[in-house]
């Protein structure tokens, strides 16, 4: 599909209830440049400069085309897990008008291939690591991840460009590369879909640090069946405008939902988030907590929606969405709603926006902590409880010299 | 700087602060040698604070004139991390709860900067918590101090034994103590005031800011200053504390006027 036919699909107006706090610069011509049909490997430096220091197993996309394993792309599975391709007429984006799906609709539509991740009965995968660089010009993914009754992986995500890596000369002749004078501005789009099982269980973590020229486009679609568990992790620190769309559904009775982010934006960065948790069954239960800070003159917003089904006796959400603004010209949006259509149910949510505490600000400096590591303790301070969450010891650790803007 | 043993550690001439645009130290002129153990004591709104707050280098309190100095140095050239390093400490009146920041981690990270700026190796972690441990058992406090966050979830009592715990670590050169009796019962009235007495040294200086005069029963001042709208209007000995608990803050300002 060339980068015009693909700008016509379009995005929605700001009208749109879902995209009414999304970057309008995300129809941005140069982001809808027509991806290269050809694909374009990203060096063995940059997947390593892009890896999150996690013991897993990787495997590499880029562009949403998946990297063979001879090339670097691809560490060993895990037993119990498979990764393999889509058959075409399996990918169908939601039907309808509304904005909600649209995302899908365009990962769909021009994705170079889709991929279905599984993990079988009652095996626990343990960790895996899948990282997603982008290609020149609009790159597009498509996955699902389909947990078998029983299984459990803990799965972590990471969106970056490894450009940082050192270029290095004279490597293998065999690996096309791409150099940093023809990469052009890229538009990530990203359509997941998580299928979980009976009793399946999965950690969702998404660490998002694409440069700052990028654009990315997310819809996560999230089914959780009966006392299944899925805990998103979201962690989304890059590009230059985001919008991210996610759908969960506790569809089976017992099921749990959970949506911890941490978000950071800063000089003119545009992130959306776009939540809508709906408990289809009775007695599940949801969390949702966000984290965010911003600086600069940039944007972020979150929305997050509760919709409990008359079928959802006993349901119980939890909501929590705390910003702190790091200068006066960086904007918060935060607008929980909520929609119950039966009686037995439990729901909260509380949210609060404010600025990096002055008083605490100094306390630490008067005991002679410098006042860099000081804001960046408060920081690290202001998103612990969602950063704990995350179950490697050594992301956490690394994320913690990553939240300072 | 000068540092001969006659240097004062902290001397205040004619000092004037604003708060806000507003004056609130009019010409305070105060001079603290080591080993000696100062207390301010004085009416709501006179100024107690302020005058700690200044010299820990609180943003927002702005020296309008006279002097500030410590160990001869002039203090408003340094931020509040650079006093703290040279050795001034100050015990807040309402210290902050600083959930996400552990406890230990700050006290380590506090003492490692200090040692940083002397030219010392970091301290050994576990000789750093053992010290911790002896001087938590000192304050009579719980162990579950060093796994939570920066005074969070503690009472009023707890709060200001932790910063008298800081002080032991740190082992100021210069100790401030903001109304660090405000809130205390009286047993943990006398495990703070042991806990400051620790501190007691010819090195050392620690000077009080106290409304009342019942700390003063524990910890017992060489010199007792009554500080009145933004001027230290009386200096005495520790009998003068007795005299001021007796006839009341009036007395002085009438005293002043006569």
């Amino acid at each position: 599909m060339s980068g015009e036919s693909l700008r016509a699909l379009g995005l929605p107006s700001g009208r749109d209830e879902a995209w009414k706090y999304a970057a309008r610069t995300l129809s941005r011509r140069d982001w809808w440049s027509a991806p290269s049909d050809a694909l374009s490997l990203p060096e063995k430096a940059a997947i390593a400069a892009a890896m999150l220091p996690v013991e897993a197993p990787v495997l590499v996309f880029a562009g949403g085309h998946a990297v063979p394993r001879a090339l670097g792309g691809f560490g060993a599975l895990p037993a119990g897990v498979s990764l393999r391709p889509m058959p075409e007429e399996t990918v169908k984006a939601p039907m309808g008008d509304s904005g909600e799906h649209r995302v899908a609709a365009i990962a769909a539509a021009t994705t170079p291939g889709a991929w279905e991740l599984a993990v079988a009965a009652n095996v626990d995968a343990g960790s895996l690591q899948l990282l997603h660089l982008p290609a020149q010009g609009a790159g597009a993914l498509v996955l699902r991840i389909n947990l078998a009754r029983g299984a459990r992986l803990q799965l972590l995500e990471s969106l970056a460009d490894g450009e940082s890596a050192p270029l290095t000369s004279g490597a293998s002749t065999n690996i096309p590369t791409h150099s940093a004078a023809n990469t052009a501005p890229a538009m990530l789009t990203r359509w997941v879909q998580v299928s979980l099982a009976d009793g399946a269980s999965l950690t969702h973590a998404i660490v998002q640090q694409l440069p700052l020229d990028a654009a990315l486009l997310e819809q996560l679609d999230v089914s959780v069946g009966r006392d299944a568990t899925y805990l998103a992790l979201p962690v989304s620190l890059g590009t230059q405008a985001a919008h991210t769309a996610a759908h969960l559904s506790l569809d089976g009775s017992g099921a749990f939902g959970h949506w911890q982010q941490f978000l950071r934006v800063d000089g003119n960065q545009h992130t959306d988030v776009q939540l809508t948790m709906t408990h289809a069954a009775a007695n599940t239960t949801s969390t949702q907590a966000v984290r965010a800070l911003a600086g600069g003159r940039s944007r972020g917003a979150f929305s997050g929606k509760v919709v409990m089904l008359s079928s959802a006796h006993g349901a119980d959400s939890a909501q929590s969405i705390r910003n702190l603004l790091l200068s006066a010209t960086a904007e918060l949006d935060t607008r929980p709603q909520l929609e119950i259509n039966v009686d037995d149910v439990k729901a909260s949510h509380g949210s609060t926006t404010g600025s990096l505490d002055l008083q605490a600000l100094f306390y630490l400096r008067s005991r002679g902590i410098g006042e860099q590591e000081a804001r960046r303790l408060l920081m690290q301070a202001f998103a612990a409880d969602v950063i704990a969450r995350l179950p490697w010891p050594s992301l956490r650790e690394w994320l913690a010299t990553r939240v300072l803007p | 700087m000068t540092n001969t043993p006659s240097t004062p550690l902290l001397e205040a001439h004619d000092l004037h602060v604003e708060v806000n645009g507003k004056p609130i130290l009019k010409g305070l002129s105060l001079t603290v040698n080591a080993g000696e153990v100062h207390a301010i004591m004085g009416p709501n709104g006179s100024g107690k604070s302020t005058l700690s707050h200044v010299v820990a280098g609180k943003p927002g309190y702005t020296v309008t004139g006279g002097t500030l100095l410590y160990r001869g140095q002039d203090l408003q050239a340094l931020a509040p991390e650079e006093r703290a390093r040279a050795g001034i400490f100050l015990a807040f009146q309402y210290p902050l709860e600083i959930p996400g920041v552990n406890n230990v981690y700050l006290l380590k990270a506090a003492l490692n900067a200090k040692r940083k700026h002397l030219g010392q190796p970091e301290v050994d972690a576990f000789e750093f918590l053992q010290l911790v441990k002896s001087k938590m058992q000192r304050m009579q406090m719980d162990e579950a101090f060093l796994s939570r966050g920066v005074n969070e979830g503690f009472s009023g009592g707890e709060k200001k034994r932790n910063e008298v715990l800081q002080m032991q670590i740190l082992e100021p050169t210069l100790a401030l103590l903001d109304e660090t009796d405000s809130g205390l019962d009286i047993d943990a009235l006398k495990v703070v005031s042991a806990g400051v007495n620790d501190l007691r040294s010819p090195d050392r200086a620690i000077v009080i800011v106290t409304h009342y005069q019942r700390l003063l029963d524990y910890i017992v001042p060489d010199f007792v200053h009554v500080l009145a709208d933004g001027r230290i209007l009386l200096s005495g000995g520790k009998e003068l504390a007795l005299e001021l608990e007796a006839r009341g803050y009036d007395w002085v300002r009438a005293q002043d006027a006569a």
